[in-house]
């Protein structure tokens, strides 16, 4: 301020603060009107909104941030700066959810060390991918020491082998014992990790590998973590079960998502889990293997009600599995693996099934199935006897039914289910060839589909107005006559919306022309995870129609 | 009806269930029987700040009261906001933070919710000096400590 100007605007700011400070409330409006630099004195952030709010409103903004976003966040200014690092809250979910986990670099773990200090050591959430390709055993073993320390509750762990491309069997067997070290490692101090309630293990290629998995955890570790959610994906699970050491662990969880095609679970073992979680169990994805040994069930028939299971996706191999899986060419229909098991699942809302259900699937989901809403059926004509049409009559609230191997069931069991399911609500009735690893490219028949649809509905012509079932959708790559075709856009609203591809022929133009026009439904498929990394510690998702 | 006198002595007739969606009103209206009669005055909130308040608590006036169970609420860290409510917060600055800081002073949680969910909306995915453009935010760092907190933050880079 210079010194020609009126005597009151040559003070310092200090001085100026000493005045105001005697001012009242009603005075000090009045002084803020008087100049800008007096406003600016009086209401430092007067033209920024965003520096106006008291230091906890801004933690609740930040709580929404995961740490990456938080470190750009704390570096706008230091008031942010301050906020962020006052509180350790903010520094506890290490989930990076809107991005890729955190990946373990040999240089350390910076990242988590990180978090750990910065949460004030209750680090709550953590996602890492740990691939060989960037680390070594060493730095995973200090990552474990810290991962014990961490007090972590809700962990997502992503394992990748190392990539080599060659053909040395050498290395490669080199490579995968340090791979199933590594799991091992991290497995072991996960059972160290007592407050611990929701695990996700996921690890790639193990199902390739001819090792069992894994060689080092014969010496028990002490288990101290109950689990409410568990995921495994691509272990050899199989193992743990036997060690003991998954079902000191899930004693009374919610979710259990067990996933490995090549190596399932056996029936014993998942008998043992809906056994120990009988009145817990919401939701549940298990790939079990059918043996035809059962001198260990005995010879009583055993009956286990499952009181909260709400979704259920069950796949079904069995032994000796064929070579190629995928064309499921054994004929046999063994007695299968609960046939002295009943399961009572009362309140199932969603069912998915693959390979050959269990014989007494039916009595555990289709003699009282008044509250299925949804059902994936992925099994074959060999299997179908497991699944009898007539019970289909007894769906009063089936909303969605998907039938995803079309092309290998008889016309004549997929129109007595049809013909069964009259009276059911259904909203979404879906069909698709999803035999073989190119399903969805492949052409298949469905014609035949739509003759069915059309039969019905003339049966039933007199007693209804409008179509039977709410919307047809016809997945991957379906050959429909003209005929039909134009008998489906006539009774199903819609019906071409949905179906990019035969739009796409009809009408002869591309894809990017029919942006905007077309509409994709979202469903359930064996790949659907019950759980987000966020779900994990949330309430579990249930069935979602959209 | 309760009434509300705002900073700049403007009063607001306002019914009672439409007031009582801020916990600080309702508290005081539950305790003090004679509040009904005299203006309640809330020397913190401008008139046009309140009217916008008003206009929220009127649109959920028949609302569920919200969990109070606080540790499993702060895990759902969602930004999503309903339809009504994304069109209703969709204001100026100036507006939006007065909106938050009456929300926090009335003690109405989900407004509050609304305000945070929307600034962190905006913060989102954007760099240090974007945000704070966003903002009309100084940056007020001296070099050395920029240099410091980014070697502080390296680990973020990292993957």
């Amino acid at each position: 301020m210079s010194k020609d100007v009126t005597p009151i605007f040559r003070l310092e700011e200090w001085e100026y603060r000493r005045i105001f400070s005697y001012l009242e409330p009603a005075q000090l409006a009045k002084a803020e009107m008087v100049c800008k630099d007096w406003l600016k004195i009086l209401r430092p952030n007067w033209n920024v909104p965003a520096l106006r709010l008291p230091l906890e409103l801004y933690g609740q903004i930040f709580s929404y941030f995961d740490p990456t976003e938080l470190t750009k966040v704390e570096s706008v200014c230091k008031k942010w700066y301050n906020v962020s690092r006052s509180m350790p809250k903010l520094w506890e979910d290490g989930l990076f959810e809107s991005d890729k986990p955190a990946i373990l670099t040999k240089k350390g773990n910076k990242k988590v060390a990180c978090l750990v200090k910065r949460s004030g050591g209750k680090l709550t959430d953590l996602a890492i991918q740990i691939n060989l390709t960037y680390c070594d055993l060493n730095s995973i073993r200090k990552f474990c020491i810290l991962l014990e320390r961490s007090g972590v509750q809700n962990l997502w762990i992503e394992f990748v082998p190392k990539d080599y491309e060659g053909d040395n069997l050498e290395i490669l067997r080199a490579e995968t014992e340090r791979y199933l070290r590594a799991i091992g490692f991290v497995l072991k101090s996960v059972c160290k990790c007592s407050k611990l309630r929701s695990l996700h293990i996921e690890a790639a290629g193990i199902g390739s590998l001819l090792e069992s998995f894994p060689s080092n955890m014969k010496d028990q570790p002490i288990v101290s973590c109950k689990l409410e959610r568990l995921t495994l994906i691509g272990l050899d699970t199989e193992n743990l079960f036997q060690d003991n050491l998954i079902v000191s662990m899930i004693d009374g969880a919610k979710v259990i998502e067990i996933q490995n095609k090549h190596r399932p679970i056996s029936a014993k073992s998942a008998l043992r889990i809906f056994e120990l979680t009988r009145d817990t169990l919401q939701e549940c994805h298990l790939d079990v293997e059918e043996s035809e040994n059962k001198s260990w069930l005995g010879s009583n028939h055993k009956l286990i009600t499952l009181s909260q299971l709400s979704r259920l996706h069950l796949s079904n191999f069995i032994l000796p599995r064929e070579v190629d899986e995928e064309e499921e060419r054994d004929e046999r229909i063994t007695t299968g693996l609960f046939s002295n098991v009943t399961l009572i699942i009362p309140r199932l809302l969603e069912l998915y099934v693959e390979g050959r259900p269990p014989q007494t699937f039916q009595s555990a989901a289709l003699t009282e199935p008044e509250n299925l809403e949804c059902f994936t059926m992925n099994i074959v004509q060999a299997s179908s006897a497991l699944v009898d049409p007539s019970r289909f009559s007894a769906c009063k609230k089936l909303r969605r039914l998907v039938i995803q191997r079309f092309g290998q069931l008889q016309s004549t069991y997929v129109y007595a289910i049809l013909a069964n399911l009259c009276d059911s609500p259904i909203q979404e009735l879906i069909v698709e060839n999803n035999a073989g690893k190119y399903a969805g490219h492949i052409e298949y028949d469905a014609d035949d589909f739509v003759n069915m649809l059309r039969i019905i509905g003339m049966q039933h012509s007199n007693k209804r107005t409008k179509p039977i079932f709410g919307q047809i959708f016809l997945q991957g790559r379906p050959k429909v006559s003209k005929q039909n075709l134009n008998w489906l856009i006539a009774n199903y609203a819609d019906f071409l919306t949905y179906h990019p591809y035969l739009w796409q022929k009809m009408s002869r133009c591309s894809m990017k022309d029919l942006e905007g026009y077309v509409r994709t439904i979202k469903y359930f498929s064996r790949h659907t995870p019950l759980l987000s990394r966020r779900a994990h510690l949330g309430e579990p998702i249930g069935v979602q129609y959209s | 009806m309760v009434q509300l006198s705002t900073s700049d002595n403007e009063i607001f007739n306002v019914d009672r269930d439409v007031a009582e969606r801020s916990v600080l009103l309702k508290t005081m209206l539950d305790d003090l029987p004679e509040a009904e009669e005299n203006p309640i005055p809330l020397s913190n909130v401008s008139s046009n700040v309140l009217k916008k308040v008003l206009e929220y608590c009127a649109h959920h006036r028949g609302d569920p009261a919200p969990p109070t169970d606080e540790s499993e609420e702060s895990r759902k860290r969602t930004t999503d906001i309903g339809d009504w409510d994304s069109k209703f917060i969709n204001v100026d600055q100036e507006m939006l933070f007065e909106i938050i800081l009456a929300a926090n002073y009335l003690d109405i949680k989900p407004l509050l919710d609304v305000g945070c969910k929307t600034v962190a909306n905006m913060i989102k995915g954007k760099t240090p000096e974007e945000i704070r453009k966003l903002f009309n935010i100084q940056n007020d760092f001296t070099q050395e400590e920029e240099e410091q907190i980014k070697k502080e933050n390296e680990w973020a880079e990292d993957r």
